[in-house]
């Protein structure tokens, strides 16, 4: 029955669809879980209240007919027995219900059928006053608390069967007439209908009140499920898409570094390639031809060699000639020592600069003991040949720091893109002294810090607080991804990164903010090793 | 198994309802009051008015109820009646057994006398033996009801003797009436009178 009524409530759409019917489904099962609460609580109020009650029907007994007397000899009158024994069974029953089986149907049966009885204890033990009838409306009215219009069956029943039988076998009790209309106890009966009805209605609309309450708890823990679902899959994406972006960044901050190698690169061999081309001349115009000569020459006169030099003019020309010629060709000798000497050290400096690159591509995520000072010089060398030919002066300001524990390779991204980022904006800057200050700096708050200063184009206001925003730019063939980058490395270390700039024209100062984990204090901290190169 | 002790629960309940419903609708002893008001027992108020003679245990918490039947009774017929209520004492009644609520309820009766019926004579001489009970002697003297005035042990409300009363004191019933009497008995033990019914 209550099935029955539960699905008539539940409208789902023509086209309804599963979300749709997990909707009612949900929405009734909040109704049903609602409804238990109420019958839960209803069942533990009655369970307070009867005990209550029995109470006051023995306390009413006993003030209104402690004894009955016979003559001058008295005993303990019937209505106090009735009231001790019989409002204790009426009761006990129902409280075992409500605090065995709470939420039960037959709790709430039993529970307002005792009611009822007891509302008919209470009257008869009162003496059939008016007043106490009053106790079965204020019965009925409690047992709308259930929001079941069900209680007022047996509550109704119980009425009107106790007015039928008396009406039948006990008239004068109830009526007070022996003879009365066998239809008097409907008069009784009706009264209690008339407020079952009020009580009905009170009971459906609370139940629909109900019903709406769970549907749009329903539709709100659908619509939160939903928000949340969105939000899951939002952040995964958003998650997803950092990594791509720390990916493409980390691989710009390689290409940062590829870049600075190959052009360095570049430069020596530059030089590799005059070292060799001047030794390739140096050979070709050697003298060692003229030694040739001579030598041929006095291999011809080898017989008569002590004449041939005294008297021939060309032999008298030829231990002279000997003589320079060697000088000369120990003279090529050298500078031809010096090239190859030079050409060595170009060979070296790229086998370092490519090492270097080696070292960095490989070593990602470890964290290791560094100099903070070298691996900026590093970077600097790196980028050594563009600002060379940029006409860039870099000045040093370094402050003598102990080795520290730091992933070299985020850190030396960072620092070579701050470079890189200083030189285009002295570059772009009109052409007058161009210069790049780096600095290395203990620093109080976080450990230590670099910064790196430029007299370039500056940063407008509006542009600092974005700058380090993924996909930002000013430039044309810019891609916004290495300030972000350096950013997110800068996290990544623990530290941040910041600008600071007085406006376009005015340059710009960049400081990089690290922990500092001494040596010796940080020899416990584990390395981590991520996936080399 | 619940079912079956709810069962067991409201026929154990039903059942005691039923026995202490049908106790307070058992009347108590019968009476057997003399026909004509015997003058020389007891000498009328008044012979112009009916007379109206109530007995009654003070101690008896049934009687509230016939009191409050009477005070009804007096309101819709005031004046009809000489009223006196006798209140049964011991032979030697003390302060406590005068001093009740029954006899405060019956003192703030309109037109009516209290008399102390020291050791219930009075009604032994008129045969009566339940409290509450109500003898009605018409100006004539002759017996024109009997019986009690509420419809169940304590209990107020219409009943067939506050009717009767009413009838006969407002002149709609001229013939005799009785009905039971339920209330505490005035005496110790049983006397066994019968009950005699009413002249016509």
């Amino acid at each position: 029955m209550e099935r029955l009524t539960a699905k008539k409530h539940v409208v789902l759409p023509r086209h309804h669809d599963g979300a749709a019917a997990a909707l009612a489904w949900r929405a009734e099962e909040l109704f049903r879980e609602h409804q238990r609460a109420i019958y839960r609580r209803t069942d533990r109020l009655f369970a307070a209240l009867m005990p209550l009650q029995w109470l006051g029907s023995v306390a009413a007994a006993l003030w209104l007919s402690p004894l009955t007397w016979q003559g001058t000899t008295s005993e303990m009158h019937p209505h106090v027995i009735a009231a001790l024994v019989l409002g204790g069974l009426i009761t006990v029953f129902p409280v075992a219900l409500a605090l065995t089986s709470p939420g039960a149907a037959l709790t709430r049966y039993a529970i307002a059928t005792g009611q009822m009885l007891m509302s008919g204890l209470l009257i008869h033990v009162m003496g059939g006053r008016i007043e106490t009838h009053f106790h079965v409306f204020g019965s009925l009215a409690f047992l709308a608390f259930y929001r079941d219009w069900r209680v007022f069956l047996p509550a109704t029943l119980v009425v009107a069967g106790d007015h039928l039988l008396r009406g039948i076998f006990w008239p004068q009790s109830v009526f007070g007439l022996a003879a009365v209309s066998p239809w008097r106890w409907l008069e009784h009966a009706a009264w209690v209908l008339f407020e079952d009805v009020f009580l009905l209605i009170s009971c459906r609309q609370s139940v629909r009140e109900m019903r709406d309450i769970a549907w749009q708890r329903a539709s709100l823990e659908g619509t939160n499920h939903r928000i949340e679902a969105e939000v899951a899959t939002r952040t995964a994406e958003l998650k997803a898409a950092q990594e791509e972006n720390l990916q493409i960044a980390r691989r710009a901050g390689m290409a940062e570094v590829a870049i600075g190698v190959l052009h360095n690169v570049g430069n020596v061999l530059n030089s590799v390639n005059a070292s060799t081309s001047l030794i390739g001349a140096k050979l070709r115009n050697s003298a060692t031809a003229d030694f040739c000569q001579a030598t041929d020459l006095l291999e011809q006169h080898l017989q008569e060699a002590g004449e041939f030099i005294a008297r021939d003019p060309r032999g008298k020309h030829l231990p002279r000639f000997l003589i320079e010629l060697s000088r000369h060709v120990a003279s090529e000798e050298t500078a031809l020592l010096e090239e190859v000497e030079s050409l060595t050290r170009s060979v070296e400096h790229i086998k370092e600069i490519v090492a270097v690159q080696q070292d960095y591509a490989r070593c990602v995520n470890l964290v290791e003991e560094v100099a903070v000072d070298e691996l900026i010089d590093d970077a600097l060398r790196m980028n050594l040949a563009a600002l060379d030919c940029s006409g860039i002066e870099v000045q040093r300001d370094f402050d003598a720091l102990p080795r520290v524990h730091l992933d070299k390779h985020k850190f030396l991204q960072i620092v070579i893109n701050l470079i890189s980022n200083a030189k285009r904006a002295v570059i772009e800057a009109p052409a007058r002294e161009r210069r790049i200050t780096v600095r290395l700096k203990r620093d109080r708050q976080s450990g230590i810090r670099v910064e790196v200063s430029d007299n370039g184009i500056g940063i407008p206001p509006e542009n600092l607080t974005r700058i380090f925003a993924q996909g930002f730019t000013t430039r044309k063939e810019g891609h916004g991804f290495g300030l972000h980058s350096a950013a997110n490395l800068a996290s990544e270390l623990g530290g941040r990164l910041t600008v600071d700039s007085d406006g376009l024209g005015a340059g710009a100062t960049f400081t990089l903010q690290l922990p500092t984990h001494s040596t010796g204090s940080y020899h416990d901290r584990p390395i981590h090793s991520g996936a080399g190169a | 198994m619940r079912r079956a002790a709810a069962c067991g629960w409201l026929t154990a309940v039903l059942a005691g309802l039923a026995a202490m419903i049908d106790r307070d609708v058992t009347p108590g002893e019968g009476a057997a009051p003399p026909s004509a008001y015997p003058r020389e027992v007891l000498a009328p108020a008044a012979t112009d008015r009916p007379t109206l003679l109530m007995f009654a245990h003070p101690r008896c918490p049934c009687t509230l109820a016939s009191l409050n039947e009477l005070r009804q009774i007096l309101q819709t017929c005031p004046d009809a009646a000489d009223v006196r209520i006798y209140f049964r004492t011991p032979a030697t009644p003390s302060h406590e057994w005068m001093q009740t609520e029954l006899w405060q309820e019956a003192a703030a009766l309109p037109d009516t006398t209290l008399v102390a019926d020291t050791d219930g004579t009075i009604a032994k001489r008129f045969g009566v033996a339940t409290s509450g009970h109500v003898l009605l002697y018409g100006t004539h003297g002759e017996l024109r009801f009997s019986g009690g005035i509420t419809g169940a042990r304590g209990h107020a409300g219409d009943n067939a003797g506050r009717s009767a009363v009413v009838a006969i004191l407002s002149g709609t019933s001229t013939v005799g009436q009785r009905s039971s009497t339920f209330g505490c008995p005035l005496f110790d033990g049983k006397t066994h009178r019968k009950e005699t019914c009413c002249p016509p």
